[in-house]
């Protein structure tokens, strides 16, 4: 017997409002605990370049998000731009595509479990989360694509054209199968044209006033590595669910008999998966979104077809329920802890008090943005430092390691938690604490809990 | 409510194999393997804290574990109420021992013959691997493999009963306590394979028990051992176990090992069931036991699981398939004329099976009490732990490893815990290193390396490293801590200043 799951107005409401709520929770989880901070080193990244931007008077932007950024700092504080607007991002998203759906005849069940799984795909979170350029790209292409549908042609061009701007490989990606649907719609060859000339000045505006690269790359690495790098459940935080992707191709094979009829959606998935590989551009964060309607259709026709065991059939909708839901929580625990440990900014805070600006702080690769977004300190280790300087400098505790802090002017050590895998020896003894702790040239300046300051002072 | 006389024999077998289990079990405080000392460390930490040991910090000099702690939590339980080590033995043993009610069950489901599934439930009880591995050690598959066979047929049955809570609810149970669950599945795969094959009717509620046995394995096992997938790759399979001891864990098929491992009876009985039910007779409940046993020698033969775990597995599915054999001779022996003389026939089988399975169970029984943790070993570490301060570290052979933290608490170089260490050749050979090395200054700087201060020879190094002696040994950079029977123990004295 066919089942349909029938949804009402209220379901959908509840829907935004529990969506909301879930945006929300890493900005209100912080707040809860005392502390305002932002999430993620990227934004700390992010606000750091506009900093330096503002502070030398350049006139040259990497990107539009910059020049953006640049004109809004004397508005709004950039903090408070940094947490609003991926919410609101996100929220958006979900209501074109509430209405994409409705405008493509989605069955209500259909409708709910896409947008479900769209709401908890990690990289759709991930862009409500984090401010990026994924953050105005993805409304901006989703609403090119209503209006489209909706055959309002200047409108679709004008916001497929902003897309371009914010990121020019969109027009590589969809311009074919934009030509492929608007042929298989039998519409006028001058709307091709239209769309196609937005895309352009799009990009060339791009290339014109910012000095960003949009130059494709070939991934390196083993296939296993990049499942590692793209799979959300082994890890990478910019990743498909792989319970998303597995459903997908579930619908994608279940649905093999009707490819002729959908052969614009296979193009466009082809565009989509090449470039995801090859670009680092929103295409991954369109891709996600597809992926997972095709996940709610996926799932959807797993639910409606014939079981012997009914009870196996309840087992599968939770497992799968909450094997989304878990890795959507997953991420949501990876976001929180990824914005710097407070105690870590006590100490950097401190370090400013004592030390306005100019020197350089050793600590965890990763803590680079954060230490000068607190301190105004450069640190002397960021994610593009030899691994193995790295490793030697945390591990070893001779005078070797002090030459290193003299030819470099390090003044400041931080370790906390974190620097311990970083520190310990084969011996089992951690290298740079125990130099510190014996070596006359080193002054604990702090500690906030686990966050030691060290002073170099020779 | 009267109680069946099968059920009652059953039972009788059940007591009588578990006094004999636990007469042997507590011959000794000790368990016959290093990594019950493992578990014991958990059931303990468990105990005090609530937590298992993730985070290890005698373990290697630090490192964290993974393990499915499932079964340590179980054994926690009953260890609020006695000593760890007695609850350990205790409930190990009543677990194992109760595998005789799942055979008999299983069975008399494909023979309707309740004598025979009496005759296997009994021969199941006398499995020499099975019992030398769960008599004196903490070892989850005295639940595991029980389990197993209970779920093997609730799958059979599920055309009939089409409720799956049985088989879903043990699944997960079975999927949190050993990460063995996986032969279960490549077993029903290949037994879905052999039904389609031979035009069985596979039903529809099989095919979604498995799908939906596979889909919660994946995503289960991924989100457990993501890290481990992401240091070790695929290879995880194989334990990141260190190259040079590789042939010891994952090792040939030794015939004559699984045959008085198994024993005798049931391991022709195997090959028999594979001849008669493969060439001749098409019976669907025999394919599960049989496939069960072609998967695990399969994966025996190429190496892709350790020995001791596949002879368990096959022993336990070639008594089950024993039960079928000995019910097919039986109704060949009712059809001819000397009928008359079954119970001469049934004694005949009950001298065979003394022979080739009880009298080699009661003699690995004997040994299990015998064997790594012996009073000689123990003493030696009660020296260390006398003698050693926070951060001293042993070195010894990698089987002695948790069996030196849990009575030492003293920090291990290497033990048999060998997943997500890195470096775990190189520690592998810097153990060789200083074991064989004729120049003491060379061992020594190896061992300032790890901060390694005491060395421990004993029989397990000299056999694994095919050594007699250190041979830089001397007074003048070692003491002898320790020294009794083929037990040493040295301390180092002299650091090497390195240029």
């Amino acid at each position: 017997m066919r089942r349909t799951n029938r949804i009402n107005y209220s379901l959908i409401f509840t829907f935004f409002a529990v969506v909301s709520l879930l945006l929300i929770f890493p900005h209100a989880y912080q707040l809860f605990f005392g502390f305002n901070l932002l999430l993620g080193e990227e934004s700390y990244s992010k606000i750091n370049d506009i900093q330096e931007i503002i502070d030398s008077d350049a006139d040259y932007f990497l990107e539009p998000l910059d020049f953006i950024l640049f004109k809004i700092s004397s508005v709004v504080e950039l903090e408070f731009f940094f947490k609003i607007i991926p919410f609101f991002s996100g929220l958006l998203s979900l209501a074109i595509l509430y209405m994409i759906f409705k405008k493509l005849n989605f069955d209500d069940s259909t409708m709910f479990y896409s947008l479900l799984f769209v709401a908890l795909s990690p990289l759709f979170l991930n862009h409500s989360f984090l401010f990026s350029l994924v953050s105005f790209v993805i409304p901006c292409v989703l609403l090119a694509f209503f209006l489209l549908l909706k055959k309002k042609y200047v409108f679709s061009s004008i916001f497929f054209m902003i897309s371009t701007i914010f990121d020019p490989s969109l027009f590589i990606i969809m311009i074919v199968p934009l030509f492929f649907y608007l042929n298989e719609k039998k519409e006028d060859y001058r709307h091709f044209i239209l769309l196609s000339c937005a895309g352009l000045i799009g990009s060339l505006v791009f290339l014109r006033f910012f000095v960003g690269s949009v130059m494709p790359s070939i991934p390196e690495g083993s296939l296993i590595d990049f499942l590692f790098l793209n799979i959300n459940v082994f890890g990478a935080r910019e990743g498909f669910s792989l319970i998303l992707l597995i459903l997908a191709f579930t619908f994608f094979f279940s649905d093999w008999k009707n490819r002729k009829k959908n052969s614009v959606v296979y193009i466009l998935l082809s565009f989509l998966i090449v470039s995801s590989v090859i670009f680092d551009s929103s295409a991954k964060h369109i891709l996600s979104i597809i992926a997972s309607v095709f996940a709610g259709y996926g799932f959807v026709a797993i639910m409606n077809m014939k079981w012997e065991l009914i009870n196996i059939r309840s087992y599968v909708k939770y497992a799968v329920l909450f094997s989304v839901i878990m890795s959507a929580f997953m991420f949501i625990d990876t976001t929180i802890d990824s914005s710097p440990d407070i105690d870590l900014v006590e100490a950097l805070k401190k370090i400013k008090e004592d030390i306005p600006f100019g020197d350089i702080v050793l600590t965890n690769p990763d803590y680079s943005e954060v230490v000068y977004y607190f301190s105004g300190h450069r640190a002397f280790f960021d994610d593009n430092s030899d691994p193995d300087l790295v490793r030697f400098v945390f591990k070893n505790h001779d005078d070797k390691t002090l030459d290193i802090f003299s030819k470099n002017k390090i003044s400041f050590v931080i370790i906390d938690e974190d620097s311990d895998a970083l520190m310990r020896t084969k011996k089992g003894i951690k290298g740079l604490e125990f130099l510190m702790e014996h070596n006359s040239c080193f002054m604990k300046s702090s500690q906030h809990n686990s966050v030691q300051v060290w002073q170099f002072t020779c | 409510m009267r109680i069946r006389k099968e059920v009652l024999l059953v039972g009788l077998i059940f007591v009588f194999v578990l006094a004999l289990r636990l007469y042997f079990a507590f011959q000794t405080p000790y368990f016959s393997d290093s990594e019950s000392y493992f578990s014991l460390r958990q059931v303990e930490s468990i105990t005090e804290s609530g937590f298992p040991v993730f985070e290890d910090e005698l373990s290697y000099n630090g490192r964290d574990s993974i393990f499915l702690p499932l079964f340590h939590y179980i054994v926690s339980f009953f260890a609020l109420f006695m000593p760890s080590w007695i609850a350990v033995k205790l409930i190990v043993n009543i677990l194992a021992s109760l595998i005789v009610f799942p055979v008999f069950y299983f069975v008399k489901y494909k023979t309707k013959k309740e004598g025979v599934a009496i005759f296997s439930s009994f021969v199941s009880a006398f499995i020499p691997v099975f019992l030398f591995n769960t008599v004196n050690s903490f070892s989850p598959y005295a639940l595991t493999i029980p389990l197993t066979i209970i779920l093997m047929l609730s799958f059979l049955k599920i055309n009939q009963t089409k409720d799956p809570l049985i088989f879903v609810s043990g699944f997960i149970f079975l999927l949190l306590i050993d990460t063995s669950s996986y032969l279960l599945l490549l077993a029903i795969m290949l037994y879905l394979v052999f039904s389609w094959s031979d035009n069985l009717k596979i039903g529809r509620s099989e095919i979604e028990l498995i799908l939906f046995s596979i889909f919660v394995t994946v995503f289960s096992y991924l989100i457990i051992f993501r890290k481990v997938l992401l240091v070790h790759g695929p290879l995880f399979i194989f334990g990141n176990t260190p190259d040079l001891l590789f042939d010891n864990f994952f090792r040939n098929v030794d015939i004559i090992e699984a045959l008085f491992g198994i024993g005798i009876i049931p391991f022709l009985s195997l090959f028999v069931a594979a001849y008669l039910y493969l060439s001749r007779t098409k019976k669907k409940s025999v394919y599960l036991p049989l496939c069960f046993s072609i998967v695990v020698s399969v994966l025996l033969l190429f190496k892709l699981m350790p020995m001791t775990l596949g002879l368990m597995y096959l022993g336990t599915m070639s008594v089950i398939l024993f039960g079928e054999v000995f019910s097919t001779i039986l109704d060949y022996y009712d059809r001819m004329k000397i009928s008359y003389l079954k119970l001469l026939f049934y004694i005949i089988f009950c001298v065979l099976i003394i022979i080739t399975s009880i009298i080699p169970s009661i003699y690995v029984l004997e040994r299990s009490s015998l064997s790594l943790s012996n009073d000689t070993r123990i003493n030696a570490f009660s020296y260390i732990k006398e003698d050693m301060n926070d951060n001293s570290v042993v070195i010894a052979s990698p089987e002695l490893g948790h069996m030196i933290t849990h009575f030492s608490g003293a920090k291990v170089l290497i033990d048999q815990n060998y997943l997500l260490i890195e470096d775990v050749n190189e520690r592998f050979d810097d153990m060789r290193f200083i074991y064989t090395s004729a120049i003491g200054t060379a061992a020594m700087s190896r061992m300032d390396k790890y901060s390694v201060e005491y060395i421990i020879l004993d029989d397990s190094i000299r056999e694994l490293l095919n050594i007699s002696y250190i041979s830089y040994i001397d007074d003048e950079c070692f003491d002898i801590l320790y020294e009794k029977g083929n037990v040493s123990v040295y301390k180092k004295k002299c650091n090497v200043i390195s240029q």
